[in-house]
C-alpha cells in the first residue's frame, strides 16, 4: 500500500535568484509529478521538515518541476542555503487546481502580488498551450519594488504574445523604474466583470482581500473570482487539521477556491 | 436487537480458561482497577495472566482512550530516501483489547473514517487496526462525566466490535459483530453454549437500567435540540468568550479525547537516514494555524476554542454525517479549569446572541 507521507527524491538541477529573498528551484523528481496548475506539492528540506508550494512551471513539462520560494521561515531558510545537485524531497500533487473548463471561451484576468505570481505563472503557461480557447489574457502584477518583481524576463516575453496584455506596477519605484507606481489595486480600474470574464488572484493575504473587493467593485461576480489560498500545512491530504478554513481543508478542497465558496467563512484573509 | 448477529453464552470459568488459550496467540489488554478508575494492562504471557487479577469486564470506560492503540502520540510513518529507511512493521503479535465501551467504538468510527479513507489510507493505522481484536462490553455503571445519552447514543455497544460481552450473574452473553469475531469464536466453540431467552431478557433489562442511569445523571444538562444544531446556530455567541477565558491551554482534553486526531509531521536525521514522524497536535496551540509569514486565522484563544467544537459538531458532521464526539466525558474529567462541555452547550442553547466575537 502506498504511504502518503513518503517523499520522492528530487535533485536540484538549478537555482535561479529572482530577488534578494526569492529563489526558483528547478527540480528533477525521480518519479514524475503530474500536476495541474494551482495544485501544490510538499517540499522536504531533508531532516528538517516540509512546506507547501505551488509549482510555477508548466504542467506540460514532464522532466522538470520549478518551485519559486521566498525565504520566510525555517524550512525556506534551509532550502535557500542549498546548492544545485543537492537532493530535496517532494510529495504530491495535492489539492484542486484551477478549473480550466470554467475559463474556456472567457477573458481571463490574472492579478498577482509579489511571489504570488508563482502559481499564476503555471496557469499562464497552461493557458498559452491552448490560447485559442481564451479570447484574451490580462495579467496585472504588482510587487513592492522593482527588485521584488519575479520572472522579469518572462514578463517581457509574455507581453509580446497576441491577445496577452501585461501591466506591471510597483509600490515604490527606483531610479531605473519607468513603469507604473502604486499598489496593484490601482491598475485594476479599467477592468469590467461580466458573464464572460473570470479573475484569478494570488498574493499576500492583505493584497488578496483588497484586490477581491476591487474586483467586486468592477462587477466581477463572486463565482468568477478564483483565489489561491495559503495555509499552515502538514499532511497535505486533509487529515492533520492545520489548514482548516471553516469546514474546508484548504489542502483538499482548495487551495483554489471561488470567492463565493469562502466569503462567509471566518478569517479568510488572515 | 439486531437479528443477524450470533449470540452465545460463556460462563466465567470458561472465559478464564479461554484467556489462557488466547494469551498464547494475542497480547491481551485487560482493564484493571486503580483507585476506582480503569486502566489498560498488558498481559502478554501465560505467567503474567496467572499472576494478574481477572479483567474488569463491566462498570464504565477506561481513563485512557483506545486512540493510542491505533494512532500513537509519536510514531514513525516514513523514512527517506532508501527503501530500508521507509519500512514500517510495528506489530509483532496481534492484540486483543478487552473492555472497550460503547463510547470507544463510536469514537473509532471517526478515527476509521479519517485514517482509512480511500486514496489517502494510512498504512500504519491499517496495520494496527487489522492486528487488533476488539472485545467490548456493556456499561453497568457510569461516571459523573458520562453523557453519551445527550448525543443520542447509549451505554452499550452496537457497532464495530468483534465480540461484545454483556455481563450476567452466571457469565456473559457474547455477541459476535464481525467475520473475524465469528471465525475466532468458531475455533473455540467448545467454550461457548447456546443462550437462553431469559438471558436476552436480562441483558435488555440491564441495558435499560444503565441507560436510565446515564440519562438521570444528565437531566440538568438536557436540551431539546441536538448539540450540532445549537453549536451551528450560535457561532457568534458570547458564551464562547466566557467559557474560553477559563481555558489554560493545557491540551489535556485534546490528548485524552478519542475523536481528536490532529497531528503534525516532523523529520529528523538518524545517522545515514532521515525519518518522518507523525505526532499528536492540538488546535488550541497559538501557532497551530500560523503561517511562516506571521498571519494567523485564529490568533485569539476564543477563536481556537470555539473552532474545536464547531469542527466536531458542524464541519465534521457536514462532511461525514455524524458528530466527532462520543459523549465519553474525558474532556470534562481532565480539565483543570473544570470546563464542562455540557454546560457550554446548555448555555449556548439559552443564549440569544447580542454581542459576539469577530467572525
Amino acid at each position: 500500500m502506498e504511504n502518503p507521507y513518503q517523499p520522492t527524491e528530487a535533485p536540484i538541477e538549478d537555482i535561479i535568484e529572482e530577488t534578494p529573498n526569492i529563489k526558483t528551484f528547478v527540480l528533477r523528481p525521480r518519479k514524475p509529478i503530474e500536476f495541474q496548475a494551482g495544485q501544490f506539492v510538499q517540499i522536504t528540506a531533508p531532516g528538517w521538515g516540509e512546506a507547501p508550494f505551488t509549482p510555477s512551471s508548466s504542467p506540460y513539462e514532464k522532466e522538470r518541476l520549478e518551485v519559486t520560494i521566498m525565504q520566510v521561515g525555517t524550512v525556506t531558510s534551509i532550502l535557500h542555503n542549498l546548492y544545485p545537485r543537492e537532493v530535496i524531497g517532494i510529495r504530491g500533487p495535492y489539492g484542486k487546481g484551477y478549473p480550466l473548463e470554467k475559463f474556456y471561451g472567457k477573458e481571463v484576468v490574472i492579478v498577482g502580488g509579489g511571489v504570488g505570481l508563482a502559481p499564476l505563472r503555471s496557469l499562464l503557461l497552461t493557458l498559452f498551450e491552448q490560447i485559442e480557447k481564451f479570447p484574451r489574457v490580462r495579467l496585472r502584477y504588482g510587487a513592492r519594488s522593482p527588485k521584488d518583481l519575479v520572472y522579469k524576463n518572462s514578463l517581457k516575453e509574455w507581453s509580446r504574445r497576441e491577445n496577452v496584455e501585461v501591466v506591471t506596477t510597483v509600490d515604490m519605484g527606483d531610479e531605473t523604474w519607468t513603469g507604473h507606481v502604486g499598489l496593484v489595486t490601482t491598475i485594476l480600474d479599467d477592468l469590467k466583470g461580466n458573464a464572460n470574464t473570470v479573475a484569478v488572484v494570488c498574493g499576500p493575504p492583505i493584497m488578496m482581500r483588497f484586490v477581491t473587493l476591487k474586483l467586486l467593485d468592477c462587477n466581477f461576480s463572486s463565482e468568477n473570482i478564483f483565489l489561491s489560498l495559503e495555509k499552515n500545512m502538514s499532511c497535505g491530504i486533509g487529515k492533520c487539521g492545520h489548514c482548516m478554513l471553516g469546514k474546508y481543508y484548504v489542502c483538499r478542497d482548495g487551495p483554489v477556491f471561488t470567492y463565493a465558496q469562502i466569503k462567509d467563512l471566518p478569517a479568510i484573509f488572515d | 436487537m439486531p437479528d443477524n448477529y450470533d449470540i452465545y453464552f460463556i460462563s466465567r470459568d470458561n472465559l478464564n480458561r479461554l484467556w489462557e488459550k488466547l494469551v498464547i496467540e494475542f497480547n491481551l489488554y485487560f482493564l484493571q482497577d486503580f483507585e476506582g478508575q480503569l486502566f489498560y494492562q498488558l498481559i502478554d504471557s501465560p505467567e503474567r495472566l496467572r499472576n494478574s487479577p481477572p479483567p474488569v469486564y463491566d462498570r464504565f470506560r477506561s481513563v485512557i482512550s483506545m486512540k493510542a492503540f491505533f494512532f500513537l502520540p509519536r510514531q514513525k510513518v516514513g523514512g527517506y530516501f532508501s527503501p530500508e529507511s521507509s519500512s514500517l512493521s510495528p506489530v509483532s503479535r496481534p492484540r486483543m483489547i478487552v473492555g472497550l465501551k460503547a463510547c470507544d467504538l463510536i469514537a473509532l468510527r471517526t478515527l476509521d473514517q479519517v485514517f482509512l479513507e480511500e486514496a489517502t489510507e494510512e498504512p500504519l493505522y491499517r496495520i494496527y487496526r487489522e492486528n487488533t481484536f476488539l472485545i467490548s462490553s456493556d456499561c453497568t455503571d457510569s461516571l459523573e462525566v458520562c453523557f453519551c445519552t445527550l448525543l443520542g447514543y447509549h451505554p452499550y455497544p452496537d457497532q464495530r466490535f468483534d465480540w461484545n460481552l454483556s455481563p450476567l450473574k452466571e457469565g456473559f452473553l457474547v455477541e459476535v459483530g464481525s467475520l473475524q469475531g465469528a471465525k475466532l469464536l468458531n475455533s473455540y466453540q467448545p467454550f461457548f453454549r447456546n443462550f437462553s431467552p431469559d438471558q436476552i431478557t436480562s441483558r435488555e433489562e440491564n441495558r435499560q437500567l444503565i441507560q436510565n442511569q446515564v440519562m438521570q445523571r444528565n437531566r440538568d444538562f438536557f436540551i431539546s435540540r441536538p448539540y450540532h444544531e445549537v453549536i451551528k446556530a450560535n457561532f457568534e455567541s458570547r458564551v464562547w468568550e466566557e467559557k474560553s477565558q477559563e481555558c489554560i491551554e493545557c491540551i489535556a482534553c485534546i490528548h485524552t479525547c478519542p475523536t481528536c486526531y490532529c497531528f503534525f509531521l516532523s523529520d529528523q536525521r538518524l545517522f545515514m537516514e532521515y525519518q518522518r514522524f507523525q505526532n499528536w497536535d492540538a488546535c488550541y496551540y497559538a501557532g497551530f494555524a500560523r503561517v511562516a509569514g506571521g498571519a494567523n486565522p485564529r490568533a485569539l484563544m476564543v477563536e481556537r476554542w470555539r473552532h474545536r467544537y464547531v469542527h466536531k459538531f458542524d464541519y465534521y458532521r457536514d462532511r461525514y454525517g455524524w458528530d466527532a464526539c462520543s459523549g465519553c466525558g474525558r474532556c470534562i474529567a481532565v480539565c483543570p479549569a473544570k470546563i464542562d462541555m455540557r454546560d457550554t452547550i446548555k448555555r449556548l442553547s439559552q443564549e440569544h446572541s447580542l454581542t459576539g466575537v469577530r467572525k
